[in-house]
């Protein structure tokens, strides 16, 4: 079993707090497949988790869901940014 | 000639006409300064009163995402400088959130580099902005005029 950390930036942490643990058999999964396994472990991101407007982030850099992500990368995602 | 670039992430007030001051100071050469403000409103759309504003940011991402689009102004208009600072936290009705300011020899540029990088930064900039407001919280996301403005530039 691997252990990923996942930050929720934004709206996201009003649904299940700013971080959350996942534990996965794989080492490493696509951020798809990860989306997959937040929506099942927490129904209230299940939305969000298919919303192509939520994007991944890993070790500070945005990714697309085919990117392959390690267990203990520093992984958040974002809801649609808002500045200025 | 490559422009002058200064970002900040600012976790504290800042006081915009201070930093005009000193980004006209350091403009020498160029005939034209243009400057934009942007303060915390005090009601939201529809009329609720915000007692706070919060803007939460995301480690390095944040200030990533703001040299990008400084530095994409800097390559796309002929500026000699251009200086962005934009808050994070939280923040009190009409205190200033971001200040945008660029040189150039000609006055239109400068309008036009300041417009670009206002419309990138709040479509863009990693930033999530809560209001907080006697009944509650709500999440405020770019409008579609906001992503019109952002399309002018495509």
């Amino acid at each position: 079993m691997a252990l990923y950390t996942i930050e929720l930036c934004g709206r996201l942490a009003d649904r299940a707090g700013a971080a959350l643990t996942l534990e996965l058999d794989a080492a490493s999964c696509s951020v798809a497949d990860l989306r997959a396994a937040l929506a099942a472990a927490h129904p209230s991101l299940a939305a969000d988790m298919a919303n192509a407007r939520v994007r991944a982030c890993v070790d500070e850099v945005i990714v697309k869901d085919t990117f392959m992500v390690a267990a203990g990368q520093a992984i958040a995602f974002f809801p649609p940014v808002s500045g200025g | 000639m490559s422009a002058r670039v200064d970002v900040t992430l600012a976790d504290a007030p800042f006081d915009p006409g201070a930093e005009l001051s000193a980004f006209c100071m350091n403009a020498a050469g160029d005939g034209a300064v243009v400057s934009f403000v942007g303060l915390t409103r005090g009601q939201t759309g529809d009329g609720a009163e915000v007692a706070t504003l919060t803007l939460e940011s995301y480690r390095g991402v944040t200030l990533a995402s703001m040299r990008a689009i400084a530095d994409d102004a800097a390559a796309r208009f002929a500026v000699g400088a251009i200086r962005v600072i934009h808050r994070a936290g939280t923040m009190q009705p009409g205190e200033p959130i971001v200040f945008v300011a660029a040189s150039s020899p000609h006055r239109r540029v400068a309008f036009e580099a300041a417009d670009y990088l206002m419309d990138r930064l709040k479509t863009e900039a990693i930033f999530w902005k809560r209001e907080d407001g006697v009944d509650g919280a709500r999440w405020i996301e770019p409008t579609d005029d906001d992503a019109r403005d952002r399309a002018r530039w495509e």
